[in-house]
């Protein structure tokens, strides 16, 4: 049986159609642009004013560090997570403005993970505030604010995890079941050359 | 009892795309391009239309998939998104289409034929002389065989008028080949 013998009659009037080939090229590049979504104009103008704002601050952040009074070790932590996380997520935006406000997929994963880190680092940074204060009040306070930060960043974190593991069960349960279903497909395929009499392409030759 | 391997996959892609693999959403595309172009220039009168409407069924399928609650029932989704795109170009014309057909569908016997796949050809050029309704259900009923339940869902439509349809359809392109290949019309019956 050659595929043509087994293209259904959908498949048939499918072929039979012709079609425009400059409507496909202009289709097809329509559609890349799935593979990455764009900025608003009214996000760009905000980000924007938002990149000089984020460097500034960073490095407004890290002069003090270098320059400024002495701080206890904590603050000197927290100030250093928030001057990296600002940073980074300024040139995020900057690398995403400069390619003309698109963002891929992959772009955006980055900016996930860097959420993350950044909020996980400054809980452990506010946690370290809390222990070198020295008033009771405020060091309960700057202890609520690590714990509301690291509890909200690792609940984000578990229940994208748990959404993951269930997908990744579903399709391996899924990917069972399209195995078994090909096994059988081909197996009934097999008996239907056997019954037709058609040779198979596994036959052996008769004994002599 | 075992199910057909296509929707499996399409089912495994769906919740590929839900997981963040780009390349699973690209094989969806692929695999179902061909038929809901050809179902989009059943609905629409130009090339460029069916074309345009194609692109937007993939923007709002790239947006909406992750809401699909049943990734095994893609195919009625998908065929209802790319049927919704096609309406924005229709509005005009959707006002003027005639009223529902007037014959009690409960009436109408199972119209069972189906044209020979040799004939696809003659079929083709038969389909785009029915009219709009006629051309969506007969165009979803040939290329996908699907049962009229789940083409009243994409057309949104009761099941009644959809038989209703699809019997005229029958009926009409039945006659079409019969003319098409003089005393041949018995080779079309297909049962």
């Amino acid at each position: 049986m050659t595929a043509d013998d087994a293209a259904t009659l959908g498949d048939r009037l499918i072929r039979v159609e012709s079609e425009d080939a400059g409507l496909r090229r202009r289709y097809e590049e329509g559609t890349l642009a799935l593979r990455e979504r764009r900025l608003t104009p009214g996000q760009k103008a905000l980000a924007w004013v938002g990149v000089p704002l984020d460097f500034a601050l960073a490095a407004a952040m890290a002069y003090h560090l270098w320059a400024g009074p002495a701080e206890p070790p904590g603050w000197s932590a927290l100030l250093a997570v928030a001057a990296a996380g600002l940073t980074a997520i300024g040139a995020w935006t900057l690398h995403v403005l400069l390619h003309g406000g698109r963002v891929p997929w992959r772009a955006d994963r980055a900016f996930q993970a860097l959420a993350v880190a950044a909020g996980l680092g400054l809980a452990a940074a506010a946690f370290q505030v809390a222990r070198s204060l020295d008033d009771r009040r405020a060091a309960l306070g700057m202890l609520a604010v690590a714990f509301v930060v690291a509890a909200g960043t690792g609940t984000g974190l578990a229940v994208e995890w748990m959404k993951r593991l269930r997908l990744e069960a579903r399709i391996a349960a899924l990917e069972n079941e399209l195995r078994l279903a090909e096994l059988s497909r081909d197996v009934a395929a097999l008996g239907r050359d056997r019954g037709d009499g058609r040779p198979r392409s596994d036959a052996s030759p008769p004994p002599a | 009892m075992q199910r057909d391997p296509s929707p499996i996959r399409d089912e495994i892609l769906v919740l590929k795309h839900r997981l963040g693999d780009p390349s699973a959403f690209e094989e969806l595309m692929r695999r179902w391009e061909p038929r809901l172009l050809y179902y989009l220039r059943r609905l629409v009168p130009q090339e460029a239309d069916a074309w345009d409407a194609l692109q937007r069924t993939w923007m709002a399928a790239f947006r909406d998939l992750r809401r699909l609650d049943d990734p095994g029932a893609l195919r009625a989704w998908l065929y209802r998104v790319a049927r919704n795109q096609a309406a924005s170009h229709l509005r005009a014309e959707s006002a003027r289409r005639p009223p529902a057909d007037p014959v009690d569908p409960d009436d109408l016997p199972d119209l069972a034929w189906t044209p020979d796949p040799e004939d696809a050809e003659a079929v083709h050029a038969a389909i785009e002389a029915l009219g709009p309704a006629h051309r969506e259900v007969v165009a979803l009923h040939f290329l996908e065989a699907m049962p009229l339940a789940e083409i009243a869902e994409v057309v949104g439509a009761p099941v009644g008028t959809v038989k209703s349809r699809l019997y005229h359809a029958k009926r009409l392109l039945r006659r079409a080949l019969e003319a098409h290949e003089p005393g041949g019309g018995r080779r079309h019956d297909r049962r």
